[in-house]
């Protein structure tokens, strides 16, 4: 039997709470007036003589509320409107045309592809064309629910039957610059549709993305519309960045590939900075003029990486656009880096004469470093970075600190024991990506010297033994930034290797942020992976490239909890009551690096075409008894019930 | 009032007494004995039979009368607008006139539980305002112990005389005791049941939880036509139980509904009773 009206969920609900309302009363009720009377014994008497303990007076008692929820139940059963869909629904041939015939109720979970690629041409138009011929074609009692899918999932209506609203929601609907994944949103219409009989997920999509599993598509009934056809050619840019030359800081390199589907071709790449230190889209970067531009040609179908150095950039930020003809598909053509700042940093190097150290700070002209004994140290203050060798103070220092072999005075982290055999050193693979340790490897290296640095919560290990005693630590808080090293570099002879002075090269850089030098353009087809200097679980805005402000958290990890929906050059602002050496603006350029979404083939997906609803698909026989149908009798049968009640209850028969 | 025994009383009253005395009724002759009052010598007698007889006459003595008044809680309980102690204080009241009028002694003796405070017994007519202030003064509540209160009575009064009981007699622990008290120690009982129609044909409707005034037992009952008939039935039935064992104690029974006026229930229990002659 099916209920066109109500789920049975809904029905045990309403049976639930109407019952419950129903025998409240009922209990109420049985609350009786209280009357003194002279001599009980005589009403006693009277009594004595009715009782009876026989099951059906028990019954009696409580069959008034029997009655009444029987009632309650037929009432919600004939407003739930039940059909019989059971071996009777299926007729034998027979069946007489005047026999009347009703359409069960449809659900659709729409979903609308909003992905970068639905931009070229008219996807976007078709898809939502083809969204309203579904909405249209609503019979009564079918609800919708609109949902748009890029990156992420966004449901834009509840259960809807209301073609107005449906059309409302669909409009809003436009392409972003994010790339497609499907499954989450697949995943959430198999959930909406679970216990929904007569139900059917349709993705309108041009199938740019990666397929969603068998299984999953069954759950979810999944049935696609497709738009959009292949695009002949298309050129994208797949990875740029911007260095600041490894010798001489004042020149950068810039550096970038880029991708060609398609026969070869004559591209014009576009090399803009800006000086206002504002801009974040790519219409805030051309209102200028390019700074420079370069020609190439493509070969067909191959990708290319080019390097630009000794370039003097203006501004802290800059944006790649590449000019080809006849390419339909300008969101990939453009890209976004971070310039590094340049900054003439100051370094007081505190412990005894180490000249591999000073050397090492010196790789970099922009670095003037100042040596002083423990016995001279004042303050931090004034020096961009302080270095201890041997010793620290007694007092725990703030600002930027490094800790080489550091085995006296007050340190942000603890000493173990002194290790006596040498210890061969490695990078875990978890301090891989961080920016003290690019281009970091320690081969053929051993610890001497060494006490094993012990961890605190919020710091990292950048480099440890082979048995896991932590070597390397760094670490940044309100208070302070740090890196430690817990051997001595001469002793291990790691100051003859060259990771020595990349070490303190790539220390300098993180100690200022330059790690935006080496910070990847974040892609719109999967999650960010941006590290904040922020403590964990605070709120930050994010500034977008269309100048929206939303709200985003520093997770646990340090990281921006946020992945962008627009390419451009998104601006992280610091928490509030962050100290002022920590307070600038994280920026994180973002371009769509997709390429899925670049690819404008649609991909050969198997998938269960969309096909238009037939009335008579869902119909079945309306059974009726004497002229009435189910709900009718239902309805009588429960005004039957009612009399039955009030005459049994106004004669005290079931009371 | 007439009282079926004769009683000694210590006062002359307007009661006959079986004593030879100097009333005014003829009991007997007796011969003549020198130093007798000549004035009550028969000489009617003398002159038929030549013999000197001195006429002896019936002393008129006092009679005893306790009312005793149910000053229980269902006494006051009132389903109308007058109680069942009101009337029966009213008909104390008369009575106790009559008695006063009649140089008898009446003492109003309320219980409930138990006897509580007397008004002592008291004669003459001028003693009536006091007893209209001690029946006003008394509040009824409490239980009723028809036996207990009158064993109690039994106990506590020597000198034996009419007790006329003023009660409706609801005593779970019955009244059967309370009577052969009464009637077994010489006293002549006189029960006056007081009967309001309304607890007797109450109208009752629905579910109710009937509370007993006394005990506070309770009954959940839901009233109908057929429990109240059946209801009145057994009313009736406690009246006729009641009447019949009067009768069997030999105690004198009068039933009335309060609705009737007090005067009128007063003559009614004269002209039943027998209390004026």
């Amino acid at each position: 039997m099916n209920f066109l009206a109500m789920s049975p969920a809904m029905w045990l609900t309403l049976f639930g709470g109407f019952g419950g309302v129903i025998t409240l009363l009922y209990l109420l009720r049985l609350r009786r007036r209280r009357l003194e009377v002279p001599f009980g014994p005589l009403w006693q008497k009277v009594l004595a003589e009715k009782q009876s303990t026989s099951f059906f007076r028990s019954l009696k008692n409580i069959l008034s509320l029997l009655l009444q929820l029987a009632v309650l139940a037929l009432v919600l059963t004939a407003i739930a409107d039940p059909r019989w869909t059971g071996d009777m629904a299926v007729a034998d041939a027979t069946t007489s045309e005047s026999d009347e015939r009703v359409v069960l109720p449809h659900h659709t979970f729409l979903i609308v592809d909003a992905s970068a690629s639905m931009q070229i041409g008219t996807r976007m138009a078709d898809a939502k064309t083809a969204a309203r011929q579904i909405i249209d074609s609503l019979a009564p009692g079918d609800s919708v629910v609109v949902a748009r899918v890029d990156h992420d999932v966004a449901v834009l209506t509840d259960w809807s039957s209301d073609r107005d609203a449906l059309h409302a929601a669909l409009e809003t609907i436009t392409p972003r610059d994010a790339a497609t994944r499907f499954t989450s949103a697949v995943e959430l219409a198999a959930s909406a549709l679970s216990g929904l009989a007569h139900a059917e997920t349709v993705l309108i999509t041009d199938r740019e993305a990666q397929p969603v599993t068998e299984a999953l598509a069954g759950a979810a009934r999944l049935r696609v519309i497709p738009v959009g056809t292949e695009v002949a050619g298309n050129t994208t840019v797949s990875a740029f960045a911007v260095r600041s030359h490894l010798g001489y800081r004042l020149e950068y390199a810039v550096q970038y590939t880029l991708r060609n589907k398609g026969p070869g071709r004559e591209v014009t790449v576009h090399l803009y900075t800006d000086r206002s230190g504002k801009a974040q889209s790519r219409a805030d970067f051309q209102k200028s003029p390019p700074q420079l531009t370069f020609k190439h040609t493509l070969p067909a179908d191959a990708e290319q990486t080019f390097e630009h150095a000794g370039l003097a950039l203006d501004g802290n930020r800059a944006a790649l656009v590449v000019d080809a003809t006849g390419d339909l598909f300008p969101v990939d053509d453009t890209a976004f880096a971070v310039v590094p700042t340049r900054k003439q940093v100051k370094v007081q190097l505190v412990g005894p004469e180490n000249l591999f150290l000073m050397a090492a700070l010196s790789t970099r002209k922009n670095v003037d470093v100042k040596r002083i004994d423990l016995a001279d140290f004042q303050t931090t203050e004034g020096s961009d970075l302080t270095v201890f060798t041997g010793a620290a103070p007694a007092e725990l220092q703030r600002g930027n600190l490094a800790f080489v072999n550091v085995r006296t005075g007050a340190l942000p982290y603890d000493l173990a024991d002194a290790v006596t055999d040498p210890a061969p050193l490695l990078v875990p693979p978890t301090a891989a990506a961080h920016p003290a340790m690019a281009h970091v490897k320690f081969v053929d290296l051993e610890a001497r010297d060494f006490r094993p640095l012990v961890r605190k919560k919020g710091q990292e290990v950048l480099a440890r033994t082979k048995k896991g005693q932590t070597a390397i630590l760094a670490a940044a808080t309100a208070e302070r930034r740090f890196v430690a090293v817990g051997f001595d570099p001469i002793e291990s002879e790691w100051v003859g290797h060259y990771s020595f002075s990349i070490f303190f090269v790539n220390a300098v850089n993180w100690f200022f942020r330059e790690e935006a030098a080496f910070l990847r353009s974040q892609g719109l087809d999967a999650a960010w992976r941006v590290s904040l200097p922020w403590a964990a679980g605070q709120s930050v805005d994010v500034v977008k490239p269309d100048g929206k402000v939303v709200r985003a958290l520093v997770d646990g990890a340090g990281g921006l909890a946020y992945t962008g929906d627009a390419i451009g050059i998104y601006a992280v602002k610091a928490p509030p009551g962050t100290p002022k050496a920590l307070s600038a603006d994280i920026l994180v350029p973002a371009a769509l690096y997709s390429a899925t979404e670049s690819a404008l083939t649609p991909a050969l997906l198997d998938f269960v075409p969309y096909v238009p609803r037939v009335e008579t698909d869902a119909a079945v026989p309306d059974l009726r008894l004497a002229g009435l149908a189910l709900w009718q009798l239902l309805a009588l049968a429960a005004a039957g019930l009612l009399l039955v009640e009030w005459f049994t209850f106004h004669r005290r028969w079931t009371v | 009032m007439v009282s079926r025994k004769v009683y000694s009383g210590k006062q002359r009253a307007e009661r006959r007494s079986k004593k030879v005395g100097s009333g005014l009724e003829f009991a007997d002759h007796r011969d003549y004995s020198p130093g007798d009052d000549f004035r009550y010598l028969d000489w009617q007698v003398f002159a038929r039979m030549e013999r000197m007889l001195i006429r002896l006459h019936e002393e008129e003595e006092d009679l005893q009368i306790y009312i005793l008044l149910d000053c229980s809680r269902s006494m006051s309980l009132s389903l109308g607008e007058i109680s069942k102690f009101d009337q029966a204080a009213k008909i104390a009241a008369a009575l106790a006139y009559v008695g006063l009028a009649n140089l008898d002694r009446v003492a109003i003796v309320p219980f409930g539980e138990k006897l509580e405070q007397r008004l002592p017994p008291t004669r003459g007519k001028n003693q009536i305002f006091k007893v209209f202030r001690f029946l006003e003064s008394i509040t009824p509540g409490g239980p009723t112990r028809l036996n207990a209160s009158l064993k109690q009575f039994v106990h506590q009064n020597k000198r034996r005389g009419m007790a006329v009981i003023l009660s409706d007699f609801y005593d779970p622990e019955g009244y059967d005791d309370a009577l052969s008290y009464l009637r077994y120690n010489g006293y002549e009982p006189f029960a006056i049941h007081l009967v309001d129609e309304l607890e007797m044909t109450p109208s009752l409707r629905g579910d109710l939880s009937v509370v007993d005034c006394e005990t506070g037992e309770v009954k959940e009952i839901t009233v109908t036509p057929r429990m109240l008939a059946r209801y009145k039935e057994v009313h009736q039935e406690f009246c006729r139980n009641l009447e019949a064992c009067c009768k069997q104690r030999q105690a004198s029974y009068f039933r009335t509904a309060i609705q009737v006026p007090w005067d009128e229930i007063v003559l009614r229990i004269f002209r039943a009773g027998g209390f004026l002659k």
